[in-house]
């Protein structure tokens, strides 16, 4: 079962990636669209990025466009990877 | 043209997820899904009241349910579409049914380019034109990695001055296999291009509550049946809306504001015939 901080440096490193900025300067609760600049379809196209994170572990569940997209913030994104992370369909 | 400048209450219905129950969830509801990968268009539903005259009113939604939500490169559900406005000097009744699908390819954490390929299959209806039939779109959208210029979905610019830069490319096979007497069938296939533009003044201090969003959008007609040949084979919309949001988005809480429409052109993917007008309104976004 992996834990929340062990997928919260991923899911910051993939964010920090997109929104070109370094790791550090990403704080869980940044808004990803006032805060980080993400555009709806770049936040929609980090379903891929999230599923490589949450596929990784045994049992981890893929994350849809659709939820990818309605992500608002760090913090959200890190537990719907958490969740998703451990099989939580929900 | 008849240019109007009406008031009118807009509500803008869900413009991407509805929270709550889990089927809520997988529903989308758009403007239209055929520029679904324009940066969020809320669905509108008007209604014009004049002193004198006839009241109006003109709904432009499009509904969407993703029974694929648990893959994450690919969409695919049941999709239906309606556009009707009966205060237009050229009415519009444009009813969509069928399939839609959206495939992403490409990972943006790892390549320059990463890009949304949509495709639709639908029955259409057109009682304006008096027409029935089959429309198929496909669309590409790419999300392009670059230095300066905004086409990757991220933002740029300074705080104070923020812009994003969206084209989308694609083609339309629309047939209308039936007609009432002395209108023509058969069918085109129409080359797509459309492009967006959005700015966001005093993005920092405003929280992105001001915005202009500038929509060029154009259809070339590349091959009709001979019964369709009009000689008008370019079809542009060029669309500008000036939004200002009284409260910052919120998870659960809507937003009100107001907006400053204006349209020019036409649109036959979705029975949109010639027009220009302005149109001032409220806007609400759940």
């Amino acid at each position: 079962m992996p834990s929340r901080d062990v997928l919260k440096a991923q899911v910051v490193q993939k964010i920090a990636k997109v929104a070109e900025r370094p790791p550090e300067k990403i704080r869980e609760k940044d808004r990803l669209w006032e805060d980080l600049d993400m555009g709806p379809l770049l936040r929609k196209a980090m379903s891929k990025p999230y599923t490589k994170i949450t596929k990784k572990y045994e049992g981890g569940l893929a994350i849809s466009m659709d939820e990818a997209e309605a992500l608002e913030t760090v913090k959200a994104s890190i537990d719907l990877v958490t969740r998703r992370a451990n099989g939580d369909p929900q | 043209m008849r240019r109007r400048l009406s008031a009118c209450i807009v509500m803008s219905l869900l413009s991407t997820v509805v929270q709550g129950a889990d089927w809520l969830k997988n529903l989308k509801v758009r403007h239209s899904l055929l520029d679904q990968n324009m940066v969020a268009t809320p669905a509108t539903v008007a209604f014009l009241k004049p002193q004198q005259g006839r009241s109006s009113y003109n709904v432009d939604a499009a509904l969407a349910y993703n029974f694929s939500h648990h893959v994450e490169t690919f969409s695919l559900g049941p999709m239906l579409e309606l556009h009707k406005n009966t205060d237009l000097d050229a009415s519009q009744d444009t009813l969509l049914a069928g399939v839609t699908g959206t495939w992403l390819t490409g990972d943006v954490t790892e390549g320059s380019i990463a890009a949304f390929l949509d495709f639709d299959a639908s029955y259409k209806r057109d009682r304006s034109a008096g027409t029935k039939g089959t429309q198929l779109h496909a669309t590409l959208t790419p999300l392009i990695k670059t230095k300066h210029v905004p086409l990757g979905g991220l933002l740029k610019g300074s705080a104070q001055f923020k812009w994003l830069l969206q084209p989308t490319v694609g083609a339309e096979y629309d047939d209308v296999s039936e007609a009432t007497a002395g209108v023509p069938t058969g069918s085109r296939v129409r080359a797509i291009g459309d492009i967006e533009a959005d700015f966001y003044p005093w993005a920092t201090r405003l929280s992105k509550r001001l915005s202009l969003a500038v929509k060029y959008l154009v259809r070339l007609d590349i091959s009709e049946s001979s019964a369709l040949n009009d000689q008008r084979d370019r079809h542009y919309l060029r669309t500008a809306s000036l939004n200002y949001y009284f409260s910052p988005d919120k998870t659960g809480s809507a937003q009100i504001g107001l907006g400053l429409d204006r349209v020019d052109g036409e649109n036959p993917s979705i029975g949109l015939s010639d027009q220009e007008y302005t149109q001032f309104s409220f806007k609400l976004k759940l």
